[in-house]
C-alpha cells in the first residue's frame, strides 16, 4: 500500500477539458441511501439500505482560467448533457487508478472575485449512474503518430485480472491536430499472454477534441489490456493528447 | 506447413519471431503487425493460437486456399 498526495493527481478531466493545472481541491463522494423501517414493538431504530448509491463531485476549488480547454470553457455554458469525468488520483501512469464516470452532469459553477487575489472558479457535478474505479491504459500524454501502449507499457491486471462480464472504457482527448488526416481512431485491446492483442472495443473516431464512454461488446476481457491509435488517412504530422482508462467488470475469470 | 487462420477480430502481434520474454520485458524494438479482421494469416504466434481459437477471435481455415485462377481466353 502507498499513500498519495496532491502531487500524485495526474489529471482531472471533465469531457475534453483539462482542469488539472487550475484545480486545487475536490471531493469525490458516495452516499448510500437508507430508510427507516422501524416497526411497532421495538425499542431500537431499524435501518435498511434499499440499494441506492449516489455519487457526486463537490467542494471543487480552482483558479479562473479562460483558456479554451480549461475551467471556464468547461462550465460556463452549463451544457445539460452528461459528460465523461476522469481523475487520476495516484499518478498519470499506465496501470494506476483513475476515478471515472460517464454521467457527470454540470449542476453548479461559481466564480469569485476578491481584491488582491486571483479570480477563482469552482464547479459541482452530479453523477448519474455509476462511478468506476478504473485503470489507466493510456496516461494523458501527446502522441504524434500511430502507435500502441505496448511500446510504452501495457497493463497487466494480474493473474485474476480478466473479466467475464465486459468492461467500461473511458476516453478523453484534450487536444487534437489532424493536419489534414481524416480522424483519430482509438481502440481498446486485450490479450491473454501479453504477446498477441485482439481488438476489443473501438471508440468513435474523433475529428475534434472530445470525450466518450463505451461498454465493451465482447464480454470476455483478458488479463493484459492495451490500446492502439491510428490517424486515419494520415496527412502531415498530426498530434493528439488523450487518456484512456478501463474498468473490467466483475466477476473476474 | 503453417496452418491458416481467418481473423474474426483485428489482431496485433510482433512482426517476426515472437519472443514472449522480451515482450514482457517491454522490448522497445518490437515491430507490430496489425492484421485486419477478415484476413487470413499464417504467422500468428503459436502460443497465442489456443486462446484465440477458444475465445472465437480466429478460426482455422480448412484445406489449402485455392490459388487465384486466371480465366483462360476461350477464343481461338
Amino acid at each position: 500500500m502507498a499513500k498519495y498526495g496532491s502531487a500524485d493527481v495526474g489529471f482531472l478531466l471533465v469531457g475534453p477539458y483539462n482542469l488539472t493545472s487550475v484545480s486545487s481541491k475536490l471531493e469525490d463522494s458516495v452516499t448510500r441511501e437508507t430508510q427507516d423501517i422501524t416497526p411497532f414493538g421495538t425499542s431500537t431504530a431499524a435501518l435498511a439500505a434499499p440499494g441506492l448509491s449516489k455519487f457526486e463531485i463537490s467542494g471543487h476549488e480552482a483558479w479562473y482560467d479562460d483558456a479554451a480547454d480549461s475551467i471556464n470553457a468547461a462550465m460556463v455554458g452549463m451544457a445539460s448533457t452528461a459528460t465523461v469525468f476522469m481523475m487520476a488520483i495516484a499518478g498519470n501512469v499506465n496501470g494506476r487508478q483513475a476515478v471515472c464516470s460517464a454521467g457527470a452532469i454540470r449542476v453548479g459553477y461559481k466564480r469569485s472575485f476578491s481584491v488582491g487575489e486571483y479570480h477563482k472558479a469552482s464547479m459541482d457535478l452530479a453523477i448519474t449512474g455509476a462511478r468506476d474505479e478504473a485503470t489507466i491504459v493510456h496516461a494523458l500524454s501527446q502522441v504524434s503518430d500511430d502507435g500502441n501502449t505496448e511500446t510504452v507499457v501495457d497493463v497487466d491486471l494480474g493473474a485474476a485480472g480478466g473479466g467475464t462480464t465486459g468492461a467500461h472504457v473511458y476516453l478523453s482527448c484534450t487536444q487534437l491536430a489532424l493536419t489534414g488526416s481524416t480522424n483519430l481512431l482509438v481502440t481498446f485491446e486485450d490479450s491473454v499472454d501479453g504477446d498477441t492483442y485482439a481488438s476489443q472495443q473501438a471508440m468513435t473516431a474523433l475529428t475534434t477534441v472530445g470525450a466518450e464512454y463505451r461498454a465493451t461488446t465482447d464480454q470476455t476481457v483478458n488479463r493484459y489490456v492495451a490500446c492502439k491509435w491510428v490517424f486515419t488517412g494520415k496527412a502531415g504530422t498530426p498530434t493528439a493528447t488523450f487518456a484512456l482508462a478501463v474498468k473490467v467488470n466483475s466477476p473476474h475469470a | 506447413m503453417a496452418k491458416s487462420y481467418r481473423l474474426l477480430r483485428e489482431l496485433r502481434y510482433p512482426d517476426g519471431p515472437s519472443n514472449l520474454a522480451k515482450r514482457r520485458a517491454k522490448d522497445p524494438d518490437v515491430v507490430w503487425k496489425i492484421a485486419p479482421e477478415g484476413s487470413i494469416q499464417t504467422d500468428i504466434p503459436p502460443g497465442s493460437i489456443p486462446w484465440l481459437l477458444e475465445q472465437g477471435k480466429i478460426e482455422e481455415v480448412k484445406g489449402t486456399p485455392s490459388p487465384t485462377k486466371v480465366k483462360e481466353d476461350s477464343d481461338g
